[in-house]
């Protein structure tokens, strides 16, 4: 508690308020505008994030987060299009209550249920993570290997879509830690003679061609794909839709923080569990879909809560949980900060501060949210050529102002274009940017395991902690496509049926 | 329900994709990256008794590539199999109408041009060139995407050497 106390002293600077509430407002823009998200705004804002120190970084960065998660139910609610694949499962009774005329009850349902599930994924990152960081305390090289590759084959094996084309961009991130010096021999290699490969690739120019270039590029195929914005009218809603919202928000919340702890599983996916759940025990859920608050209330709520809950992983064992948290995690390594299971007892100063700075992100997001609404639905009108051009052209700038490189802009402006053909070929992004973030550890742990016995595989077995993380990562890996094919070889087909014609 | 336009981030499904015969392309692409990485890896070094080996990393991720690429390869594969097996009804498109690209390849050149003219012009001028050019081409043509691109370009000129003090190349405004 006293240590909480400290933190919130810690955000009294207004130098610090002052970072929290540009990491909010910017967040909200980013998850506003649909195809921007929290990945894209960060990767943007990573120049500027580098030439600070490590704990206002953080809380920038987890401004954005924070903030990019109630902007991206704006544009779902009036434009039916989400901001980000988190806020996907809102569209469906949120755009649905702006079609029936309650656009504005339906976005302060979602800042209110978003506000109530960052609370409590606030309270739950506090708490797992003094529980998580000292069990992970005796964790050594081969342990932190497991929990590498497990966070790296969780992100592949549980987001939607085909698993193949996650392991292949899992794979393609991997590959990307491979140039520069070798951390244990110093041997230059994948340098292709140019000197200023040898520090290897940085997140900034790869993030911000994956995700901001890549991004641009993709959208420029329907640049004029653009829905009209309803009008918002009254805000507030009636106690009733206040009822009916609160059990929801409450279930999804809980849902959506564990969903979020577990590495890899993200935010949609919450989102969608959480909906899920309520088509099974809402009371009115035979009138999910024609746009009823509950709709509204558990998946917002689960998507903010799992993305606090995707803290915990990355704070306590420096296993990003998320893509926004494999970018943080990123940032706070260049920045000097070392999250991991000594994170809580040696930077506790920078753990509370980071608490109660996400608590004072809450509030400030929803005291910005609700009274400017309107303001908010206002630059989803701003046009589609002037926002394009406009972030190329501060992704340019911002890509070149962190080591006044050319080179640098290169290398954002290739990965620009792998982005593009990777969109366009459904690989997903977030396996190649946590497997590039998760690829130095794994390899610096694999590489230090083996010196420990020396040279011996057998490491990674003897040790019970590694040999777990070991075989659930392989489980991973080999039980879900295995019990598909189960479930097809056991379901009745009509000719066993006996009702072939 | 649809999935979202122009979502990137975890678990987003664009809705504009290529068919099998791209993945098929896309996966035959990494493993040939995969493979090379395994022989540069295999001349730096591999040997898990000496632990500066060098090499360990490369072949360890490029086989992960490998057969990551060949899973996806086998799974396309079958996929185009299925799809001339049925006469080709119910296939996804396989990526031959290059349409789509034109907007996106037109962008990229001119993006391409600014970085060569960024050092040479200057962040100011190569800006507002750039500017202009993309602006007319989503469609702000004539004075509107002129204004718009020069006010862009002082704009963010104005943010990033003025107000963040960011060197900026100046070019030939010296």
């Amino acid at each position: 508690m006293e240590s909480l106390v400290t933190g919130f002293e810690t955000m009294l600077d207004p130098y610090l308020l002052l970072v929290c509430l540009v990491g909010v407002i910017v967040g909200t823009l980013g998850g506003l505008l649909p195809g921007i998200g929290p990945v894209g705004t960060m990767a943007l804002l990573l120049p500027f994030v580098y030439t600070m120190e490590p704990l206002p970084a953080l809380i920038v960065l987890t401004g954005i987060v924070f903030g990019a998660n109630y902007g991206n139910s704006t544009s779902a609610i009036l434009l039916n299009i989400p901001g980000d694949p988190a806020a996907a499962a809102t569209t469906i009774d949120g755009h649905q209550m702006a079609k029936n005329g309650r656009p504005g009850p339906a976005l302060s349902i979602a800042a209110l249920s978003s506000t109530m599930a960052s609370l409590l994924a606030i309270a739950g990152i506090a708490m797992l993570s003094s529980v998580v960081a000292p069990l992970a305390i005796d964790f050594g090289p081969p342990e932190f290997f497991g929990l590498g590759l497990l966070g790296l084959t969780m992100v592949a094996a549980l987001g939607t879509g085909s698993r193949a084309k996650a392991f292949l961009g899992a794979g393609l991130g991997l590959i990307l830690v491979l140039p520069g010096l070798d951390p244990v021999s110093g041997l230059p290699r994948f340098t292709f003679d140019l000197p200023e490969l040898s520090g290897g690739l940085d997140l900034v120019p790869v993030a911000m061609g994956l995700f901001a270039i890549g991004e641009l590029l993709y959208n420029a195929e329907s640049p004029d794909a653009r829905a009209t914005v309803s009008r918002i009218g009254k805000l507030l809603p009636t106690r009733e839709e206040l009822r009916w919202s609160f059990a929801p928000a409450l279930r999804g919340s809980i849902l959506g923080f564990f969903i979020g702890v577990l590495p890899g599983a993200g935010s949609a996916p919450a989102a969608f569990g959480a909906y899920g759940l309520e088509t099974r025990v809402a009371r009115r859920r035979a009138m999910l879909g024609r746009g009823i608050p509950e709709g509204v209330a558990a998946p917002e709520a689960a998507n903010n809560a799992a993305a606090g809950g995707a803290f915990v992983p990355m704070l306590t064992l420096a296993i990003p949980g998320s893509a926004p948290t494999a970018l943080i995690l990123g940032a706070l390594i260049v920045l000097g900060a070392r999250p991991g299971p000594l994170f809580l007892s040696q930077q506790q100063d920078l753990f509370w501060s980071l608490i109660a700075a996400l608590f004072i992100a809450t509030v400030l997001l929803l005291v910005l949210n609700l009274p400017l609404v309107g303001v908010w639905a206002s630059i989803l009108r701003v046009p589609y050529p002037l926002l394009t051009t406009s972030l190329l052209v501060v992704t340019v700038a911002g890509v070149y102002s962190v080591q006044n490189s050319l080179l640098d802009v290169w290398i954002a402006l290739a990965f620009g274009v792998l982005g593009y053909f990777l969109r366009r070929a459904s690989v997903p992004m977030a396996p190649i940017i946590l497997g590039f973030v998760l690829g130095s550890i794994i390899e610096n742990a694999f590489r230090q395991s083996l010196l420990l016995s020396r040279g011996s595989f057998d490491i990674f077995v003897i040790r019970p902690g590694s040999l777990t993380l070991l075989l659930v990562t392989g489980a991973l890996i080999i039980l879900p496509p295995v019990l598909a094919r189960a479930r097809r070889s056991l379901t009745p087909t009509r000719s066993n049926l006996g009702d072939s014609p | 329900m649809s999935p979202p336009r122009g979502a990137s981030d975890e678990t987003s499904a664009p809705s504009r994709t290529d068919g099998p015969r791209a993945d098929a392309v896309l996966s035959a692409g990494a493993a040939i990256i995969g493979v090379v990485l395994v022989f540069r890896g295999l001349e730096l070094g591999v040997d898990p008794a000496v632990v500066a080996s060098p090499g360990l990393a490369p072949v360890t991720f490029g086989s992960l590539l490998i057969v990551s690429a060949l899973v996806l390869l086998v799974r396309s594969v079958q996929t185009l199999l299925a799809g001339k097996a049925t006469n080709g009804r119910g296939t996804p498109r396989g990526g031959t109408d290059l349409g789509h690209l034109r907007t996106p390849a037109a962008l990229l050149a001119v993006l391409v041009l600014y970085v060569l003219l960024l050092d040479t012009l200057g962040f100011l001028l190569s800006t507002a060139l750039f500017s202009v050019l993309v602006l007319g081409m989503l469609g702000w043509r004539g004075v509107r995407g002129m204004v718009a691109g020069i006010v862009l370009a002082a704009a963010s000129y104005a943010l990033f050497d003025v107000a963040l003090r960011v060197p900026l190349p100046r070019g030939v405004l010296g």
